[in-house]
Order: structure tokens, then C-alpha cells, then sequence
């Protein structure tokens, strides 16, 4: 729990003393950081400015059984576009902040609630399989409308999942179910590097209910 | 090493015999038992009554008055938001065709007497309690509380929920998730549908697979005890309100049921065993020996060798009915 507190104090940090020294540690060579608004919450990306940090806990580890932690491909399903950290940040400031898509975490609220990418929704991928008897509530909740017993996904909200990263199988998971569900393969998107790739650039990341 | 490899292909070898033995030997223990009841000095079997165990419409232990005050709720309910539930708001085209062919009475003993066919009803682990806790809900009226945690799965969605109206801003939708079974269940109470049409109603859905049903409804002949979910509606109702939980009933006879009394040394011991007919689900059974539904988990875990799951009871089986433990 405690270990992801530090990289918003670190960063906080990092920008007080920003205003003061030069910044080196950018989001890409023209920008520094990134805020978007989502329902009136203001959110701010950028990165570690500490150029020493090093990963620590769980994401500094390196070999997990598989199964189940396999590497996963790079595509989830066909149709289904597969993002990196450039395109997360340009859709939280485009489709989230505008109310037409959604940022998914996959995995299961325990381990979203140790830390995760703001603005991020914990839809963990159990509840979108076929045996939660409660998925046509989450379809609903997705802009799913339902004509006469069949849903109408044309104007559901733009997805875009992840989860632990490529060795982790439940936002592609994730993906399945909404496929079967009948969600539109053009409205997912799959950032396959997940946490891991997260961290490991030093992004962002906040424990859920401290976001203020 | 070589010992190594001894012992684990005489492990192997055993794993095997097992394998073929067991299947033989449980068939054997379930034949004998009764058997071996009988014979173990068994006394007069009583007799079982001869009193109708019909499960008809009027079988649901319903007042009438008990009936009005719930309907009258439910209406009460309905006329109070008009608009605001969408579901009471929405008209219900799916559901004119059924109401066409259920015109003419129909009871729950439709099922009676066809042979069990494949099952094609689908069940989920939504507990009966957590279903008619959510319908009452629905209509806005109290139900007993239920133990939290009991479903992670739907804490799960209802936190999913919940994130997702942060975002959307859409908080006007309440954020408990509700089954299909219980959109079908509540959108009919408030129309003031009559049970046989809930009964057809339900069936027709669960034969198409747009609901999944608690397993303890799952009748023997694959239908869906209508019955048993509309009584423990009530039931839990009535608790809420203050009211006595249902009584277990004192002396249950009919046909399938037999009491074997056994007398030994020191003790006089009763067992207890129901044999199923179609249209019986195991909470159907519950409530016939103890009331309510609530002790389902005793009739399936003494007979967990008959039974795999507790909606895969056949016409037929020989359940053992315990005997309530002592409060």
C-alpha cells in the first residue's frame, strides 16, 4: 500500500523545486507534463524527476510463474487497437476529459487499490465475464442501450484497458468478454504495457481514494 | 534415486487402482446404506400421510391479506415515481406475446409429468437471499439486511459501477446491480402481474437463457420454482416489516415423504427422506420440511454424493432430510 505513496509526494516535490531548477526528466522532448480535467477533477501526468530512482516492490520483479503470468501478444484480439504510454495520456486528454471514453484498470480491486494510473476506473475483468450475473448493469453503465432485449453498443464509450502489463493475461481477458458481450472491437484499446511500463517510466501513478 | 523412482511408480500405480476402484465402490456404499438402514433393526416405518403435496398456485402460504398488503405496496411504490424508475416508466414489448399465451389459467404444475429432458437453465451463484433482497429493493421496499461480502461479485460490479458514474457523471441510476432475474421479477411485481404469469414469465426467459436463476430454483423437471422465489419474497418481507420468521413445521407427511425410526441401545433416532418428484427444487424442499429456504445447505450437504450442485436434482433421488439442529 505504502510503497506507490512516494511517487506523487516525490513528484510534488519535484515541481516545487521545478519552478526553481531546470527540468530534465520530460514527458517527450516539446512537453513537460500533462492535466487534464475528468468531471471536474483536475488530474496532472509527468514523470519521476528524480534521475536516480529505481524500481522498488512488486514491479522491480522480473520473474513470476508462468502460468499464469505468461507473455502475452502483442495484439488482444483482432480490431482491437494496441496502445503504449503516449496514446493513454492522449486519451485521457481527449476522449476521458470530453466523457466519451473511459480509462479501465482490469484487475481486481486489491491490487488497483495499491496503485494505479489516475483517472483510471477499476472494471476488473471478472466482472465482464459471462457468469457474473450482474454484466448487463457494467454494459449499461459502458453507454450500452437496450432496444427490445438486444443491446446497441453504437454509442457506447471508447475503452481503453490494461492491467499488471505483458505478462499479466486479464485486461486481454478483459477484452474477450467484451467482445462476447457484443462491444465493437473499434471501441477498445489495449495498452498492453500496463502498470509495469507505467512505473517504469516513472508516470504518474496514484493510490485510489488519496487522489483528492 | 532409484528408490525415488519406486516409490513414485508405486504411487502411480495406487493413484490408478483408485481411480478404477472408487467409482465402483461409491455406487456400492449408496446402495447398501438404505439397506443397511433397513436392516439395522429398523422399527415401524410410519406411513407416510396421504395429504396432496400438489405445488399449485395456492400453495404459497399467502394470505390474502398478506398478499394485498404487498401488492398494495408495490402499487403504492409504483404510483409514488411514475417517472422516475425506468423500468416502471418503460413499456414492456417483450412482454405482450407472453401475456397472450398465459390468458388462460395456467399452474405450476405445467411441468408435472413430462420426462426430464436436457436442462437448459442456466444458474449463477446469487444466493435466493441476495435475489429477493434486491427485487424488494427494486421496489423500494425493506428486506432483511444481508450479511456484506456475501457476493464479491457483486461488490465488485458495484464498485465498478459507482467508478464509472464518477466519470460519466451518470449518478442518477442507483448503483446496485441487479440480475436479469430481478429486472424480470421486479418490472412484473410492479405491473401487478398474477404468480402464473411471474411463472411463465420466467421459465419462458430462463428457456431462452436471457436470465440465470439461483440454483435452489432449479427444478427436478428443469423449470424455474417460481413459487419458492415469490414465498420468500414475502417471507423476508414480512421480517422486515417486524414479522415472525416462518415456522418450521411441525409433522410433514405426503406422498414422498417416509420416516425411518431407528432404535438403538441407548437412542431413539428418526431419519428422515423425501423422494423427488418433478416440479420439486431443492428450496422447494427446504421449505416443505423446514419452512424456508434458509437450510437448503443441510438437505445438499447430506446428500452430497446424490447431489453435485444444488440444481441437479432429479426425479426420483432418495434425498435424506436432517433433522434441524437444536437452537
Amino acid at each position: 500500500m505504502k510503497r506507490f505513496v512516494w511517487l506523487p509526494l516525490w513528484l510534488a516535490t519535484g515541481l516545487v523545486a521545478g519552478s526553481a531548477m531546470a527540468q530534465d526528466v520530460r514527458l517527450t522532448a516539446d512537453r513537460l507534463e500533462t492535466t487534464f480535467v475528468v468531471n471536474g477533477q483536475s488530474h496532472t501526468i509527468a514523470r519521476n524527476q528524480d534521475q536516480a530512482a529505481l524500481l522498488t516492490g512488486e514491479f522491480a520483479r522480473t520473474a513470476r510463474a508462468c502460468p499464469p503470468a505468461c507473455i502475452t501478444p502483442v495484439s488482444a484480439a483482432p480490431g482491437v487497437a494496441t496502445v503504449a504510454e503516449l496514446e493513454v495520456i492522449a486519451f485521457l486528454q481527449t476522449r476521458v476529459s470530453a466523457g466519451t471514453g473511459l480509462l479501465l484498470d482490469s484487475r481486481l480491486p486489491e491490487f488497483h487499490g495499491r496503485g494505479s494510473i489516475p483517472a483510471a476506473i477499476n472494471v476488473p475483468f471478472a466482472t465482464l465475464q459471462q457468469d457474473n450475473p450482474y454484466l448487463r448493469d457494467i454494459l449499461l453503465a459502458l453507454g450500452a442501450v437496450d432496444r427490445d432485449g438486444t443491446l446497441d453498443f453504437a454509442d457506447a464509450l471508447d475503452l481503453m484497458l490494461f492491467c499488471d502489463g505483458a505478462w499479466s493475461g486479464q485486461s486481454p481477458r478483459a477484452v474477450t468478454n467484451l467482445l462476447a458481450a457484443g462491444y465493437p472491437a473499434d471501441k477498445l484499446f489495449y495498452y498492453r504495457g500496463g502498470m509495469q511500463d507505467w512505473l517504469g517510466l516513472g508516470l504518474t501513478s496514484i493510490v485510489p481514494g488519496d487522489a483528492g | 534415486m532409484i528408490r525415488f523412482v519406486t516409490g513414485l511408480f508405486a504411487f502411480a500405480v495406487a493413484l490408478c487402482a483408485l481411480i478404477i476402484i472408487k467409482p465402483f465402490a461409491e455406487a456400492r456404499m449408496q446402495a447398501a446404506a438404505p439397506a443397511a438402514l433397513a436392516s439395522a433393526g429398523a422399527l415401524p416405518l410410519l406411513a407416510a400421510g396421504d395429504a396432496q403435496v400438489t405445488r399449485a398456485n395456492d400453495d404459497l402460504s399467502l394470505t390474502p391479506q398478506e398478499a394485498d398488503a404487498i401488492a398494495a405496496a408495490m402499487i403504492a411504490y409504483r404510483e409514488s415515481l411514475p417517472q422516475a424508475d425506468e423500468m416502471a416508466a418503460a413499456p414492456a414489448p417483450a412482454l405482450a406475446p407472453i401475456q397472450a399465451r398465459v390468458a388462460a389459467p395456467s399452474t405450476f404444475g405445467i411441468g408435472r409429468g413430462v420426462p426430464v429432458s436436457e436442462r437448459t437453465i442456466v444458474t449463477d451463484q446469487t444466493s435466493l437471499g441476495e435475489t429477493t433482497s434486491a427485487v424488494l429493493a427494486g421496489l423500494g421496499l425493506q428486506s432483511a439486511p444481508q450479511a456484506a461480502g456475501a457476493d464479491p461479485m457483486r461488490d465488485m460490479t458495484a464498485n465498478a459501477l459507482n467508478g464509472i458514474r464518477t466519470v460519466t457523471g451518470n449518478t442518477a441510476a442507483p448503483a446496485t446491480p441487479r440480475t436479469a432475474l430481478q429486472v424480470l421479477v421486479v418490472q412484473a411485481l410492479q405491473e401487478g402481474q398474477t404468480d402464473s404469469y411471474i411463472d411463465a414469465l420466467l421459465n419462458e426467459a430462463a428457456a431462452e437463457g436471457r436470465i440465470s436463476v439461483p440454483q435452489i430454483l432449479v427444478t427436478a423437471d428443469g423449470r424455474v420454482d417460481t413459487a419458492v422465489l415469490l414465498s420468500s419474497l414475502v417471507a423476508e418481507a414480512r421480517v422486515a416489516q417486524g414479522g415472525q420468521a416462518p415456522a418450521v413445521p411441525d409433522a410433514v407427511g405426503g406422498a414422498g415423504v417416509e420416516v425411518r425410526v431407528v432404535q438403538t441401545a441407548t437412542d431413539t433416532e428418526s431419519y428422515r427422506f423425501y423422494t423427488v418428484s418433478a416440479g420439486d427444487s431443492l428450496g422447494a424442499i427446504a421449505v416443505k420440511f423446514y419452512g424456508s429456504v434458509t437450510y437448503y445447505g443441510l438437505i445438499f450437504d447430506a446428500n452430497r454424493d446424490l447431489l453435485s450442485s444444488p440444481d441437479q436434482i432429479m426425479v426420483g433421488q432418495r434425498l435424506v432430510v436432517p433433522d434441524l439442529p437444536e437452537a
